[in-house]
Formats: structure tokens, C-alpha cells, sequence
């Protein structure tokens, strides 16, 4: 349970933790140094694109106008399993409307808890239902198959991507949510469980709850309450009187 | 015992009253002792944060990028020139690498159709969502994701944000909110007479409207995108129903006009406006192969002038003054249920008792704000400023140091130029623009000289952050000599860095502390508690207490004496 939490809370703690690796993250974002302007020469003149090229393949990163997978991994071992132990298909669903069986949250997945068993194949198709982007971000996998350890998909408005993942043999729950601003706050979280996982994550609706809860106004009190509140002060101002009673009372040695 | 008489009693007390007014003139009359005061405490600074923390040198020269020529840009922290790139463009029609530098979607400016033939796109889509800043996690107490205007200041925020692809945070180990998430609402550029289509993707919890204040956009749209008749002027109380989270409206508009303007969500105004929701428009002159920067986020430098601008002007500036409301902003901090912010965010609202603490330009406030809201320039240059109030106070008045400007346009109508009006003082009612043109020739009335000058609103409360001194939205005119390697100018006065501190904000290093040598000015140590002081005060409290006492029995006596 806690080392579930800690998993949940490592990106936080990790720059507390390890600076050096966020320093190493930050050389690897700066870009390819660029071209400086040709000198004497006039500058390039910029021309709307004949024909409109709409898809990117590149380094992990799948894209087009839809969305995007990230980290797609069909066929590359984890260094634990001998073999693929077999192929699951994983349907999720994203929107709002998920959200509308937890009182207080706006965006949330049809499901917010899957099962896998070790070393298998996950094929996973995200259906999003809005006409705004979510994700279905994926954390904790293992660095040398998965850059930053995370397998992502977004979508970037109605429309659904598939993308495919092994996973290790481990015991474990990983973290997954959708990183836009507010939305896993407010209930687009989630945990797959591999081979029942090793504990649950905070704040996942319907499963577990928060670590700081909202309060809520608290209503009037009505006759069962007032009426049970008056009961017990009387049996508490009964007891006391009771054994004042008692203590009163002369003991055997100072009989009269 | 015999009891003293009322008589014997009065004159004992008569006797000690006229000793203690012997003793206090005595004690009020003396020559006093002298007495050291207190001496000065020792301060030490808390952890200072570099001055410019300079990530991306190789951002500053001008350079081109998919054919994109990107102007140099000398500040601290310059923009990305692959966004640059991407949204003079188009995200449709940059490489892969560019996009994925800019942090942007695919679909978040689409460039397409040159319909009158002369060299630039004339249809323009722009895909906005709605971004928190600083606001509250069921999980853990601090804000999310994490976006400061000065050391440790971190108000609650909504933004609008080009549609991004990927995370908020600027990556999966910090909590920092990613550069395009920030403060203030990105200016929008168009060229006059393109179709402009804005979608408002709701990606917030809460609803909300764009309205384009001053830009030329039909009430209605009779042939939309979606084959409707219906309101486009982003007002829920006359044109249409605010948009609903998760749900996705399109603006459609022509300008035929240029002008600096604005737009803003119209839901709730003096709560969405303020919260952050509002940024600068600007419709340029149409000429041939005039790719204009469709965005410029958080305002500041255009990297990428269009095609008019070029002619007449080195450079050009957005500048957004703003100011915020702390208790507002905490709103978002105090609850997470968006039913319980909706609440505390309208009834539960009122901004007829509302304050503003913190004074931002360009989504910083001072010390931050020279780290990418400087004016570098050269001598006898032409530089053009776009200002805009995005305030609530009656008006705010920037001033220059060392420079007398020219108001050539107000609210985006250009003035015939015998009407110009050149000042040092300019006065915004909130809302209001006014286009300037810098002039760097040195003539003592529009430029003293070289050197490195204040640009600060003249509302002194606007130089402070929460009221201390120095903070708000100030900002320098630099030019090129006084600009050091790193973005930042060379200053001749007091040490920066205790501004550099959180502790300097929340009042806990002394203003002169880091250059009061003699340490004659920094605050004295306590006194330790005198015990002879308390010792007297506590006699005389028992005298009294005895004294009443006394009477109390002395009264009762008598009284049954009598009977
Ligand atoms: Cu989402």
C-alpha cells in the first residue's frame, strides 16, 4: 500500500530526490542545435506545402492529426520474461460523461482499474468520447524499453488510437492518468494491476480515496440525531452520578 | 485586633500616593543613564535562485527554422524558436522535430488556402484550450502544476493555452507547469482579411466563452463550420450558452480592420477575466508573403514581425499589464470538487470588496520580469510597443525612464500623425490599448541616451509584490552595451539577489540588509525582559489587589459592627 502511494507520488519526489536526473532530462529536451541563417544570401522565402503530409513516425512517437502513441512496443522483451506469456486487448473508454456516477469529479475512464497478467502483450485501444483532448498515460515501465518508463496514448479529440505494450513479470500496480491540467484531479486516474498488483493508489475514483478530502457544509441536525445526543449525555451524567454514589459510600474498615 | 479607622486608612493611602508621585517626578525629572540600544540582528539570506537560470542559449540568435527566419531575441529566457516556427507555419506544415520542440498538437494552428494568391495562408485555425495554474491535488498540498510570477509567489490562474500535445508539466520529473502553460493568455496575430476560426476546447472544469474585444467579428454566423445559425460573440447572456467542459466551440470571424485589440472569456467576467482568461489580438495589414506569428506566447517580443511591421520598426513588443487578486486565486487552492469552486468562484464571490496584491506584465512580476520582458535596443531605432490594460483598477500609468514615446494608435485606430501625442506617463483604463513607437534617437526629448531604464507602472503599489517593494510589473528599456551574454542587463545599483529569495517576499530580509555596510540601518535584536521591571509591576499589582481587599474587609466590619 505505502510503496504504491510512493510510486504515485514519484514524479513529485523524484526532483527532490534526484536532481541529476532531472538535469539530464533537461539536456536531452534542448534541441538539435539549429541552422544558423545563411549569410548573404536571401532569406528563405516560406511556401504553403503542395500536398499535406499528415502523419509522423519518429523515435517512439507515433502521430497524427488524431493523437498520438508514444512508446509503442510490439515485440522487445522485458529482461524478466522469457517469452510473451500471452495477448489481452484492453478497451478504454474516455469522457465526461464517466464521470457523472462520482458526485464532485468532471472527466473520468469507463474503468479506473485493469488487470494483466506478467509478461503479457496488452494491445490497447483508448476511445475518446469529447471533442477535447485526453490521455491515457501509462508510468512505471521499465527505462530500456520505455524512454522516461511510460507508455502514452492521447487523443486529441472524438476519434481512438490503439497502441501495444509488454509488460514484466513483477507484482505490481502502475500509475496511469491523464496529464492535461486538472484532469486526473478531478478523475481521470486509474491502475493496472499486474498479477493483482502490489496495493492500490491514492485518489481513484470509486476505489480509494483522497489524502486531503474536500469538507462539505454539514447540514442541520435533525430529531433522530438530537434526540440520540440528548440520550447519551443523560447516561454519561447517570454513570457519573453513579459512581459518585458509590465512592460515597463507607468502606468496610470504617463501619460505624 | 483593632481595626483602623476610615480616617487612619484615608491618610495612609494619602501618604502613599503623594510618596509615589514624589518618586515618579523624581524618575521623570533625572538626568537618564545611558543605556546601548539594542544592536543590529544578523540576517542571513535564504536560498537564492540564479538570476537567469539560462537553458536555452542557443535560443537567442536569429536563425531559420523550416524556412522560418526567427529574429534574434537577447533576453534570459527567449522564446522557443521551434514554436515560433511552427505557428508562423502552421502546425500542419512543420517537420516532426519542429513540432515536437514546439510542445504544440498537430491541429492546434492549421495554415491553409492562399485564396487571393499572393504568397500566405488565408485561413487560420486556432485550437485554445483552458489551462489551471497553481491550482489543488487531492493528493498532495502543494499547487499544480506549479507556474511562480516571483520567487514562492504562486497564485491561482486560468489560461488560455494553444493546444498543446503531451504532458502539462514540463516533464515527468518536475511539477513545473510546461512553458506553454503560463501566464497571460498567448496574443493572437492574424493578417487582415484571412478567416480566422478560434475553437475553445474546454479542457477546464468549469465553463467558459471567448469574446474578440475590438476585432471585427460578425454577431452571427449564419454558414459556420457546423451548418448553423448562431451567436459568435462569446457573450452567454446574449449570444450563446457558455461552452461546457469537455465540450468544444468554434468562432468564426474576418477582420477587415487592423488594430491592436483583445479577446476574453465572457463567462462570469469580473471572475475569468481576472482569473487570467484574457490576452492581446492582433489583426496586421495584409501584404504578399506575409507569414505572420499566429501566436505569441506569453506575449513579449514577436520574433517574427509581419510584413508591415518589418518596414517601419526594428522590433516589436506585446506588453499585457495585469493584476491579480490573491484571495480569487485561492479559490482553486481550497477545494477540489469543481461544485465547490463554481460556488466559491461566483455567489461566493464579490468583487466590489476585491484587492489586488500582485501587478504582472507579461504573466511575471519583477524580479522575474527581466527575465523575459526587457526592451533591448539600439540607438536611433524605431521600436513598437503594443500595450494593453488587462487590469480592473480606473486605469493604470506606465512610465518610461529616459524616454518621451508616441501614441500612434488608441484601441487599434491608427492617428493621423500631426495628432500623435508624445508623453512620458501613459494611462490605460482597463481594457484599453495604445500603440507606441520607441524611439531611441538621442535628442533629450526621445531618448537621453544609452543606459538601462525603468519601464514601470507609476501606481506605486504596482512596484511591489503584496506590498513589498521591489516586485510588480516593472521592467527596463536596455540597450545592447548594458546586456550581458545571459539575457541579463548590467546593473550598476544593489545586489539583485536578495530579491532572488522567497524569504525577501515574505518579509523576513531586511530591504538593506544586503548593502547597508556598517549595518546601521538593518533592524535592532529584541531586548531581553528587564526583571526588575517585572518584579515591580508584579509588587505593585499585589499592592493594589491587597489594597482592595483590605477595603473589602474593612467595609464588611463596619457594617456588621454597626448592626
Ligand atoms: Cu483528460
Amino acid at each position: 500500500m505505502r510503496r504504491a502511494r510512493l510510486a504515485c507520488l514519484c514524479a513529485c519526489l523524484t526532483v527532490v530526490l534526484f536532481p541529476a536526473c532531472q538535469q539530464a532530462a533537461e539536456e536531452e529536451a534542448k534541441p538539435a542545435a539549429a541552422a544558423p541563417p545563411p549569410a548573404g544570401q536571401p532569406t528563405p522565402k516560406l511556401r504553403l506545402p503542395e500536398g499535406q503530409h499528415v502523419h509522423h513516425q519518429h523515435e517512439g512517437m507515433d502521430m497524427d492529426l488524431d493523437g498520438a502513441v508514444m512508446n509503442e512496443n510490439t515485440e522487445k522483451l522485458p529482461q524478466d520474461c522469457p517469452k510473451i506469456a500471452g495477448d489481452v486487448e484492453i478497451t478504454v473508454k474516455a469522457g465526461k460523461k464517466y464521470a457523472r456516477q462520482y458526485p464532485g469529479k468532471m472527466f473520468s475512464y469507463d474503468r479506473n482499474e485493469w488487470e494483466a497478467g506478467p509478461c503479457t502483450r496488452v494491445k490497447l485501444t483508448f476511445i475518446n468520447e469529447d471533442p477535447v483532448r485526453h490521455q491515457w498515460m501509462m508510468h512505471g515501465l521499465p527505462m530500456y524499453l520505455y524512454p522516461q518508463a511510460m507508455f502514452h496514448i492521447e487523443v486529441t479529440g472524438p476519434a481512438q488510437k490503439t497502441g501495444t505494450f509488454i509488460l514484466p513479470s513483477t507484482k505490481r500496480t502502475y500509475f496511469v492518468h491523464c496529464d492535461i491540467a486538472q484532469h486526473m484531479e478531478k478523475g481521470m486516474k486509474g491502475q493496472l494491476k499486474v498479477a493483482g498488483g502490489d496495493g492500490d493508489l491514492l485518489s481513484i475514483p470509486g476505489i480509494v480515496g483522497d489524502r486531503y478530502p474536500d469538507r462539505y457544509e454539514v447540514g442541520d441536525w435533525g430529531w433522530p440525531v438530537a434526540l440520540g445526543a440528548g440520550f447519551a449525555g443523560l447516561l454519561g451524567a447517570g454513570l457519573m452520578f453513579w459512581f459518585g454514589r458509590k465512592a460515597d459510600q463507607p468502606g468496610p474498615s470504617e463501619a460505624p | 485586633m483593632k481595626i483602623p479607622s476610615r480616617r487612619t486608612l484615608t491618610i495612609v493611602v494619602v501618604v502613599v500616593l503623594v510618596i509615589a508621585a514624589g518618586v515618579a517626578s523624581w524618575w521623570w525629572m533625572r538626568m537618564p543613564p545611558y543605556e546601548p540600544a539594542p544592536p543590529t540582528k544578523e540576517f542571513a539570506l535564504g536560498t537564492v535562485e540564479p538570476p537567469c537560470p539560462d537553458l536555452h542559449p542557443s535560443w537567442r540568435p536569429s536563425q531559420v527554422i523550416d524556412d522560418v527566419t526567427i529574429g534574434e531575441s537577447l533576453d534570459c529566457e527567449p522564446d522557443n524558436p521551434a514554436l515560433v516556427a511552427a505557428v508562423v507555419k502552421g502546425t500542419n506544415n512543420v517537420s516532426h522535430t519542429t513540432l515536437m520542440d514546439s510542445g504544440l498538437a498537430m491541429d492546434a494552428v492549421v495554415l491553409e488556402n492562399d485564396r487571393d494568391g499572393d504568397g500566405d495562408p488565408d485561413v487560420v485555425h486556432i485550437k485554445l484550450e483552458v489551462a489551471e495554474l497553481n491550482g489543488r491535488s487531492p493528493e498532495v498540498n502543494f499547487p499544480v502544476p506549479t507556474y511562480s510570477i516571483a520567487p514562492g509567489i504562486q497564485p491561482g490562474f486560468w489560461t488560455f493555452v494553444p493546444k498543446p500535445h503531451g504532458m502539462a508539466t514540463k516533464d515527468i520529473y518536475s511539477m513545473a507547469a510546461s512553458p506553454l502553460l503560463r501566464m497571460p493568455s498567448p496574443t493572437i496575430r492574424v493578417e487582415a482579411g484571412d478567416t480566422v476560426r478560434v475553437t475553445l476546447e474546454n479542457t477546464h472544469y468549469l465553463p467558459h466563452t471567448i469574446h474578440f474585444h475590438g476585432v471585427d467579428h460578425p454577431y452571427f454566423l449564419d454558414n459556420p463550420l457546423h451548418g448553423e445559425h448562431r451567436g459568435n460573440d462569446g457573450v452567454p447572456e446574449t449570444s450563446h450558452a457558455a461552452t461546457l467542459p469537455g465540450e468544444s466551440f468554434t468562432y468564426e470571424l474576418t477582420p477587415r480592420q487592423t488594430g491592436t485589440m483583445l479577446y476574453h472569456c465572457h463567462e462570469q467576467p469580473p471572475v475569468h477575466v481576472m482569473m487570467g482568461l484574457m490576452g492581446i489580438f492582433v489583426v496586421e495589414e495584409n501584404r504578399p508573403d506575409n507569414w505572420v506569428q499566429t501566436i505569441n506566447v506569453g506575449a513579449g517580443q514577436v520574433r517574427h514581425p509581419a510584413a508591415a511591421i518589418k518596414e517601419r520598426y526594428a522590433s516589436e513588443y506585446d506588453l499585457l499589464y495585469q493584476e491579480v487578486d490573491r484571495d480569487l486565486g485561492d479559490a482553486i487552492k481550497a477545494a477540489n470538487d469543481p461544485r465547490l469552486i463554481g460556488k466559491a468562484t461566483t455567489s461566493g464571490f464579490d468583487i466590489t470588496k476585491a484587492s489586488s496584491e500582485y501587478f504582472l506584465l507579461n504573466g511575471y512580476s519583477f524580479p522575474y520580469t527581466i527575465r523575459d520582458s526587457l526592451i533591448v535596443v539600439e540607438p536611433n531605432q524605431k521600436v513598437k510597443l503594443r500595450m494593453a490594460n488587462g487590469g480592473d483598477d480606473r486605469s493604470i500609468a506606465i512610465h518610461t525612464h529616459g524616454h518621451k514615446l508616441a501614441i500612434t494608435h488608441y484601441d487599434g485606430i491608427e492617428q493621423n500623425p500631426s495628432a500623435w501625442i508624445t508623453r512620458d506617463v501613459f494611462d490605460l483604463a482597463p481594457a484599453q490599448r495604445l500603440d507606441l513607437v520607441l524611439d531611441t534617437t538621442d535628442d533629450g526629448l526621445h531618448s537621453y541616451g544609452q543606459g538601462v531604464w525603468m519601464v514601470h507602472d507609476h501606481r506605486e503599489k504596482a512596484l511591489t509584490n503584496d506590498g513589498v517593494f521591489p516586485g510588480g510589473s516593472m521592467s527596463l528599456i536596455v540597450y545592447k552595451p548594458y546586456l550581458r551574454e545571459n539575457g541579463l542587463p548590467t546593473l550598476h545599483g544593489v545586489d539583485l539577489k536578495p530579491f532572488f529569495t522567497k524569504e525577501f517576499y515574505q518579509r523576513k530580509f531586511p530591504v538593506w540588509a544586503s548593502y547597508d555596510r556598517d549595518r546601521m540601518l538593518v533592524e535592532p535584536e529584541s531586548v531581553p525582559p528587564s526583571l526588575m521591571g517585572a518584579l515591580s509591576l508584579a509588587f505593585l499589582a499585589g499592592l493594589a489587589l491587597g489594597g482592595v481587599g483590605l477595603a473589602g474587609y474593612h467595609f464588611g466590619r463596619t457594617r456588621r459592627v454597626g448592626r
